[in-house]
């Protein structure tokens, strides 16, 4: 594209009208510079104006198929042109490389709308008429409402030139607004996943509210939120809008009408494009009947040498169709990103989508499919008659009636009815219950006798989803929770260690992942190295926090076992932190992401891999998994969807009761039930550990508990710590007073409340975060430890440091860059091989050590060592010139 | 239940499905017989764009109907409606002399296209209400269809879509010719 056309809204505007002789033509182009195929604007007819397009591709989509019957009633059509670097030209269909790439970083979005109207003076009593924008903008939706006015205005003009004046007066209209703003919020990745992920309301519009926070400003690195654009346009925000008027644009032919309808920009976007279809009519239904067949084609298709074709339908509007198979780019997320392209790991083609196609494409459509690599190639159409063009489609969803066609099962049409009945638990099923068989002699996709299907957890949540009203936001977060929940299932089942195999390389897992799911909706975020180790960690620390609870409602426990599940909560904490604070813009981000869509853990009481999900009542399962009252008014859905990593970190913080210590603030105090937390249904038992920390043994908290001699069975494992230092301090259980797990405590503490300040840090809505999602009185103590931690106060205690870098051995949050944690000597992320040091702390050795994190970067790694005593406040300073460095203390 | 029912009936009692492509020139009238004979009503007169799909019933046949619009740039787009067509009817405009050649180079167009060799044609000549319209011989000494489709059926009838007159037996004579087929 030309550059001088980079920096505006829309880079250029189209006109088509139905010629009565001709068919659909397209009138004017504006500008003309633009290579839109072969409407190179060189090859005009002399007397009408009509552009001469051979394939006529661009009328026929802007004049689509029965536009005749929309009289009076306007409908939308959007279709995407790739640039051919080749010819420098814009195409319907994209290059796909041998690298699997295309072109879609560099593509036009066109949005057009057409409208037939009676017409007296026209010889066959109507005029139709359509007009066009092309924009790189992928919420090119917010023209709408000023495309319909413009094509009213547009339709009642008859001279050609008069036409071209206001089509181009309209063009400067629009591109009289500076949109820069807009497109800064929606590249912000990490900014809308996270606004996408917020399942609170509240946070999102404190968000967007700028009397309330200053996260937009931060997020756009301005001081203060402009009033104006850079061309002196008003602009206002409201909730998570932001309206611009076009206060410097005069109309000359135009009406003054249109510079007094704002133009109104969502400032929430999905990686995608934006649309303003509901996903849980238009997209889940054919997702449910697609995954349900995924199983058996994948089993058929051994090979790689052809082009899955997906033929979508619909005979409704075209703003429907279009929009739908615009969202399937979108968070359906079936969409593997790979060389910056679109990509399905699940079948190893390259996604290519075109919303839409009518007959007058068949052809180059055939020659493309003929020429380019196989790909996934996803097509909308309006015209039943491709259905009889079985070369063009394996599968052809009808979105208006809901069935579901395969081209090598044509006698077994799917229908949502039918499907519903396959997966019901009537008696037929159950006799019905068999394997897939697969033709042998088939080919390609064998012919198969579709027999019954379990029901995956994916398609159980699509199916409910599928009914009630449930926002897209809403949809997509249960959808992502989900996919996490077979993403940890996934890491569950992979080989795992000190040498740390199961974080594969990405690749790698999506391949395994694929392998036991194929259901295709993937969120490529979450499979980013960083949010699976991070998943991993929560994953295993939720685990872990249930052996605690269960040891502490467990009478007959040892104290080793209930030390080691402390250690391994603690070992959790620190796995967490460092990974945090590796590369630690990106993963605290990544971080703060997986906190707040890290799902609720109750359903891995079934195998999600192996149950067959038909027969269970889920809604059931989880209202007796949330029975709180402040959960009852919520729906399944929203209960399934509540993320849990705040009340798993939040929960070691509220179980504790209030401590006071001379010289330490009052950190401990009990916050079981807060708003958020108390929605979840938490042992009270976690009382009994108070009772380590509060100096009162366990065993003297009641009857006997557990019989000291239990402690003989002791196995060192993972999170151990030496037998012998655990049986010496017994004593210390036995009488209350146990420095070892009274520190781990305290450090167990102080991780939580340094991933609470790296969550914080994570970006602009970071503190939003920590400050809605945790629980008050959880979030009052990590006030006050952060006041405590403030600069004053770390002067004070300077003096101290060694001592007191037992207790706060975390990040300061006022050290950000530093990194300061205690880990072990050979610095995995667990701790496996744990030094064991002694336990009472007597030996406060500091070794410095880099991190040696796979895949990162090695030169840094390679500075180790020493393993000298080392002063905190010097180990800090070391620190900050190198952010690679870390210390730990071997009293761990 | 009550299709599997009725495709019963049908099997008993020689019930029929065909593909029938309806084609012409612009403004011949094919949109208007198509409505006249699905909902006996004259719809407002539009031109197509693309395509309409209706189902007729004619005593034991259904009819899918395919009415695709004729314009210059539509007419290369024909041919993707050809599969499985069992009938071609081809609406002329018998009043438009000036295009009866163009109407006579499109329909050979068409019926040489190898797969619609095989199909049997029905040439309405249309709008014989209008007073200069050539009569259905006329028209059908003017295509040379006798000379020129020795090896397929045809057959030319007179119509008026806004009456009705020639429809039914249009549809009846594609019936009775294609009860084998």
């Amino acid at each position: 594209m030309n550059s001088q056309y980079r920096e505006r809204n829309i880079s250029c505007i189209l006109a088509a009208e139905f010629d009565n002789k001709l068919g659909p033509v397209v009138r004017h182009q504006y500008p003309e510079e633009i290579n839109l195929g072969s409407l190179s604007g060189d090859e005009k007819f002399p007397d009408s104006g009509t552009i001469f397009d051979p394939t006529n591709h661009i009328a026929n989509l802007m004049i689509p198929e029965n536009s005749e019957r929309r009289q009076l009633i306007p409908d939308f059509i959007v279709f995407i042109m790739y640039l051919h670097k080749s010819n420098y030209s814009y195409r319907l269909l994209p290059e796909v490389y041998d690298d699997c790439s295309t072109e879609t970083t560099e593509c036009l979005y066109f949005l057009s709308i057409h409208c037939a109207i009676p017409d007296e003076q026209n010889s066959r009593g109507a005029s139709i008429k359509s007009v066009a924008i092309g924009t790189t903008l992928r919420n090119f939706i917010l023209f709408k409402p000023l495309l319909i006015i413009f094509l009213d205005f547009y339709m009642k003009r008859e001279n050609y030139k008069i036409e071209l004046r206001i089509l181009k007066e309209f063009f400067d209209l629009l591109n009289s607004v500076d949109l820069s703003l807009v497109e800064t919020i929606h590249n912000d990745i990490a900014f809308q996943t996270m606004v996408h992920s917020l399942d609170n309301e509240d946070i999102v519009s404190e968000i967007f509210d700028n009397q309330k926070s200053n996260v937009l400003k931060e997020t756009l690195q301005i001081s203060e939120i402009p009033k104006q654009d850079k061309y002196g346009n008003s602009i206002n925000f409201h909730n998570n809008f932001i309206s611009y008027q076009f206060d410097t644009f005069t109309t000359e032919k135009l009406p003054p009408i249109f510079t007094k309808i704002p133009l109104q920009a969502n400032l929430k976007l999905w990686s995608g494009i934006e649309t303003d279809i509901d996903y849980q009519r238009n997209i889940l239904p054919f997702l449910l009947k697609f995954i349900a067949q995924l199983p058996q084609h994948m089993d058929a298709d051994d090979s790689d040498n052809f082009t899955w074709k997906v033929l979508i339908s619909s005979e409704t509007t075209k703003d429907k169709l279009t929009q739908s198979l615009a969202c399937l780019s979108n968070p359906i997320p079936t969409l593997l990103s790979k060389n910056g392209s679109s990509y399905c790991s699940l079948i190893k083609r390259p996604i290519v989508i075109v919303p839409y196609v009518d007959v007058s494409m068949l052809v180059s459509l055939r020659e493309y499919i003929g020429k380019t690599r196989p790909l996934l190639l996803i097509i909308g159409t309006a015209n039943p008659i491709m259905k009889v063009q079985e070369d063009l489609w394996n599968f052809y969803y009808d979105m208006d009636t809901g069935e579901l066609y395969s081209s090598h099962l044509p006698k077994n049409k799917l229908s949502l009815k039918k499907e519903w009945k396959v997966n019901s638990t009537n008696i037929k099923n159950a006799l019905a219950k068999k394997p897939y068989h697969i033709n042998p002699m088939a080919r390609g996709f064998n012919y198969l006798t579709p027999g019954y299907r379990p029901v995956s957890l994916m398609s159980k949540f699509l199916s409910f989803l599928k009914v009630g009203q449930h926002d897209n936001d809403t949809v997509i977060n249960t959808l992502k929770r989900v996919s996490i929940l077979q993403i940890l299932r996934v890491l569950q089942d992979l080989p795992h260690g000190a040498d740390k195999e199961y974080f594969i390389e990405r690749d790698d897992f999506v391949a395994a992942y694929y392998e036991k799911f194929m259901d295709f909706i993937v969120f490529p975020y979450f499979l980013h190295d960083s949010s699976r180790k991070f998943l991993y960690f929560f994953l295993s620390l939720q685990q872990n926090m249930d052996d605690l609870k269960l040891l502490l409602n467990d009478p007959t426990h040892g104290t080793e076992k209930l030390y080691n599940t402390i250690s391994a909560v603690y070992d959790n904490l620190k796995d967490i932190l460092v990974l945090s604070h590796h590369d630690k813009k990106q993963n605290r981000q990544i971080l703060a992401n997986v906190v707040i869509n890290f799902p609720q853990l109750s359903i891995n009481n079934f195998d999600i891999l192996e149950q067959d999900f038909a027969e269970i009542d889920l809604v059931k399962f989880y209202n007796d998994v949330y029975s709180k009252d402040e959960m009852r008014g919520l729906s399944f859905i929203d209960k399934f969807a509540y993320s849990t990593a705040f009340p798993i970190l939040s929960e070691f913080i509220s179980m504790l009761e209030d401590k006071t210590k001379s010289g330490n603030p009052a950190y401990l105090s009990p916050s079981i039930h807060t708003s958020r937390t108390s929605k979840i249904s938490r042992s009270n038992s976690f009382k009994n550990l108070l009772s380590i920390n509060r100096n009162q043994s366990v065993f003297e908290s009641g009857s006997p508990r557990i019989p000291r001699e239990t402690n003989n069975s002791f196995t060192p494992s993972r999170n151990s710590i030496s037998a012998e230092s655990v049986n010496r301090n017994n004593e210390n259980f036995r009488f209350g007073r146990s420095p070892v797990v009274e520190k781990r405590i305290d450090k167990i503490k102080t991780y939580i409340f340094t991933i609470f300040s790296d969550i914080e840090k994570c970006g602009p809505a970071g503190s939003l975060l920590v400050s809605n999602y945790l629980p008050s009185k959880v979030l009052s103590q990590f006030q006050r430890y952060k006041s405590h931690l403030s600069p004053q106060h770390t002067s004070a205690t300077e003096k101290s440091r060694n001592s007191y870098s037992a207790v706060f051995l975390g990040i300061p949050p006022d050290l950000p860059d530093r990194m300061f944690l205690p880990t072990s000597p050979n610095l995995s992320f667990t701790s496996s091989n744990r030094a064991s040091g002694d336990e009472n702390g007597s030996e406060m050795a500091q070794h410095e050590i880099a991190a040696p994190i796979k895949g990162q970067d090695h030169q840094s790694t390679d500075r180790i060592v020493t393993a000298r005593p080392k002063s905190a406040a010097s180990a800090v300073a070391d620190a900050s010139n190198d952010g690679s460095t870390f210390f730990f203390d071997a009293a761990e | 239940m009550g299709n599997a029912f009725s495709r019963a009936l049908g099997k008993l009692f020689g019930s029929r499905e065909m593909k029938i492509l309806m084609l012409g020139l612009d403004n011949a009238g094919k949109t208007t017989i198509l409505y006249k004979l699905k909902l006996n009503k004259i719809k407002t007169s539009t031109p197509t764009v693309g395509f309409n799909v209706e189902t007729v019933a004619y005593k034991n046949v259904k009819f899918n109907m395919w009415d695709v619009g004729g314009q210059e740039r539509l007419r290369p787009l024909w041919r993707h409606y050809f599969p499985a067509t069992t009938a071609l009817m081809f609406v002329i405009d018998s009043n438009d002399r000036q295009r009866m050649t163009e109407a006579k180079e499109e329909l050979y167009s068409v019926i040489s296209e190898k797969e619609m060799e095989k199909v049997v044609l029905l040439v309405w000549a249309n709008k014989q209400d209008l007073k200069g319209a050539m009569k259905p011989q006329e028209v059908s000494d003017f295509l040379q269809l006798d000379k020129n489709l020795k090896n397929q059926l045809w057959c030319v009838i007179g119509s008026n879509a806004l009456t009705g007159q020639g429809l039914v037996e249009g549809l009846s004579w594609v019936s009775n010719n294609t009860a084998k087929r």
